[in-house]
């Protein structure tokens, strides 16, 4: 249902198209060439802070431009005004008109997306009532908790009805009961035809939404797919092990040695770095065990052994805690 | 051509409908409990205390002001000065006459002397060159800039409706609280002032309605736009329009006040009364200065229109 680069479809007939996004902050690479095609249904971001996730979410909802690459719904741009039709974001921020009721903050929003006056009232209950606000209406936003400024802001994502939801964080500060019904509000949205992209460190909730997930790491798309796609490209991923042996002699023995193995997909020694041996891997705890018992039998003392990328499952593990 | 026309008319449509619901939102909501606010109250309140200090005094003439260049003596003392005179000719009945018809038409004009001593004073330079621009930007600034430091700028931006529309909106929204807090001050200082206030009002505030404006524009493009907007706010103020405002030669032709000082200048010329000789407000007609204060105003519209249109919510989190 998902696909990743390269994006085959046409840009017009699919919710969500992406075709090599890259966004800078600064200096900072927010996000790095990033292809992605949403279907309806729930899709769940999944990364590790800093991964890049708001700032995907922030380009898919038309608050921040592209440097690069295109971004369309429905074949428009997000960033212009007809975009915003399409898209309903609940952001991952905590700023609100703090001297607004619940209720006035949703009238007022609805009041400037356009919604025709008579038809407010009606349409605002009905969607405190959708998200469980409609007892508290009154409070102003400034003494609500968190959770509630949650619902609030979920409310005013789906107060257009836009085929496109995004939802940043949106069970951070919900208790369990409200996770339940925000599970069962969202699983709904779905099943009426919407496409929802939801970004979360709560996998159980995630678990109950979807089985499509896109994984974010350093700005690019490490995956995107059903979860078991995700897990197999992840345990395949190779790793590159550095080892810092003393002299030259030893290095090429070594080298020679280990790519003997099956395990091993390649060994190179980097330039400029006389006494650094690296080893490419699909399966690093074997391999260790090799350089182990290559090092004591030929009496090779190896003075540093470092991982550089992390092991597939500690990719999963951060991937999923954050 | 016909895509073209339909993508104009819904753009057009959905910009009034944006203008319409941001102006709806926000024309009652303005921020005024912020410290700005009661900084540019504390200085009407100063200055009015001044003016009806004044006032009380009965000093709104030029009695105990001094010509131009002549030091010692006062209006007063003059015409005291020429009555004496006359007493001494006493004997000639014609330079007596002569005497006492320019000693009796210049106690009148000292008597009548009040609006252009208020107009000096008060509006040409405490009015325009510094509570003006301060109480525009007390309002002007908080139009968009407190959506910009208080994050909240998103829930516009997540609007449907083109980002110049929501721009617009809040522009008028905030423009009839600029226009009667500045109308408001400044009939405040006209009524303590008394008769030669009121009439100062009557005369001139059409050229301080369309300063408010103008300003309005250029404060609220720094609020919408720029970082710390309230402090270059307070810096143009002071740097521009009260310092360069009131330099002599054509460096205050930098300033908003210089044009509504020109307008001002031309309105009490035609009644006789000559303001400020040699300020250069004699140089642009009230027609050329109407055109420079609506085209300053118009200038910073469009820029704000534009810029406003750039914005990315960073760092919003």
């Amino acid at each position: 249902m998902i696909g990743v680069s390269p994006v085959a479809t046409k840009p017009d007939i699919v919710p969500l198209w992406c075709k090599k996004v890259s966004k800078w902050h600064g200096n900072f690479l927010g996000l790095n060439d990033v292809s992605l095609e949403l279907r309806p249904g729930i899709t769940a971001l999944l990364g590790s802070n800093g991964s890049g996730k708001s700032t995907l979410m922030n380009l898919i909802a038309g608050q921040l431009y592209p440097d690069t690459g295109s971004i369309r719904i429905f074949g428009v741009d997000p960033w212009t005004w007809r975009g915003k039709h399409l898209v309903g974001y609940s952001p991952d921020l905590d700023y609100f008109y703090s001297s607004w009721s619940i209720n006035d903050f949703l009238m007022r929003m609805a009041c400037l997306a356009g919604i025709e006056s008579k038809k407010v009232p009606s349409l605002v209950n009905e969607i405190l009532d959708v998200v469980g606000l409609l007892s508290v209406r009154t409070t102003l936003l400034r003494r609500c908790s968190l959770g509630m400024r949650q619902r609030a802001k979920i409310a005013h994502a789906i107060l257009m009805d836009p085929p496109l939801l995004v939802l940043d964080e949106p069970f951070r500060g919900i208790d369990p009961v409200g996770r339940r019904d925000l599970v069962q509000l969202l699983l709904k949205l779905q099943s009426s035809g919407k496409t929802i992209l939801v970004s979360s460190h709560e996998l159980e909730e995630i678990e109950k939404l979807t089985s499509q997930v896109v994984m974010l790491r350093s700005g690019r798309v490490v995956s995107a797919g059903p979860v078991s796609r995700a897990r197999d490209r992840l345990l395949n991923k190779p790793v590159e092990i550095a080892l810092e042996i003393e002299s030259a002699e030893q290095i090429r023995f070594l080298a020679q040695t280990v790519f003997n193995y099956s395990e091993v997909l390649g060994v190179h020694l980097p330039e400029g770095k006389a006494h650094i041996l690296m080893v490419l891997t699909r399966n690093p705890e074997i391999v260790f065990s090799y350089l182990v018992k290559i090092s004591i039998e030929n009496n090779i003392p190896i003075r540093r052994l470092e991982v550089l990328d992390e092991a597939p499952a500690e990719v999963m593990e951060s991937l999923f805690q954050g | 051509m016909i895509l073209e026309r339909g993508i104009s008319l819904e753009f057009l449509k959905s910009f009034i409908l944006g203008v319409k619901s941001t102006l709806a939102v926000h024309l009652f909501r303005a921020k005024v409990g912020h410290s700005l606010f009661w900084v540019s109250a504390g200085f009407l309140l100063l200055v009015a205390a001044v003016v009806v200090s004044v006032s009380f005094k009965n000093q709104w003439n030029y009695k105990t002001l001094k010509p131009r260049g002549q030091a010692g003596f006062n209006f007063k003392n003059s015409i005291e000065m020429i009555e004496a005179g006359s007493m001494a000719l006493g004997h000639n009945a014609g330079v007596s006459a002569v005497c006492s018809a320019v000693s009796g038409a210049s106690s009148g004009l000292l008597i009548e002397s009040g609006f252009p001593v208020f107009t000096k004073n008060v509006v040409f330079s405490v009015l325009l060159g510094f509570l003006l621009p301060l109480w525009c930007l007390t309002f002007a600034v908080e139009g968009l800039g407190s959506e910009r430091e208080g994050k909240t700028l998103f829930w516009l931006f997540s609007k449907p409706v083109p980002r110049s529309s929501i721009y617009v909106g809040k522009f008028l929204a905030i423009l009839p609280w600029v226009i009667i807090w500045s109308l408001g001050g400044f009939f405040v200082l006209a009524v303590c002032a008394g008769d030669s206030g009121i009439f100062a009002f009557k005369l001139f505030w059409q050229p301080i309605a369309l300063a408010s404006i103008t300003y309005a524009s250029v404060f609220f493009f720094m609020g919408a736009c720029l970082p710390r907007a309230s402090l270059i706010a307070l810096a143009y103020a002071f740097v521009v329009e009260t310092l360069l405002g009131s330099m002599p030669g054509s460096l205050k032709q930098l300033s908003v006040a210089f044009y509504a000082r020109c307008i001002m200048f031309q309105k009490s010329s035609d009644l006789g009364v000559v303001l400020e000789q040699g300020g250069g407000y004699g140089d642009f007609s009230q027609t050329m200065a109407i055109c420079f204060m609506l085209g300053i105003a118009l200038m910073f519209l469009v820029a704000g229109i534009f810029f406003f249109g750039k914005i990315e919510l960073r760092g919003q989190r």
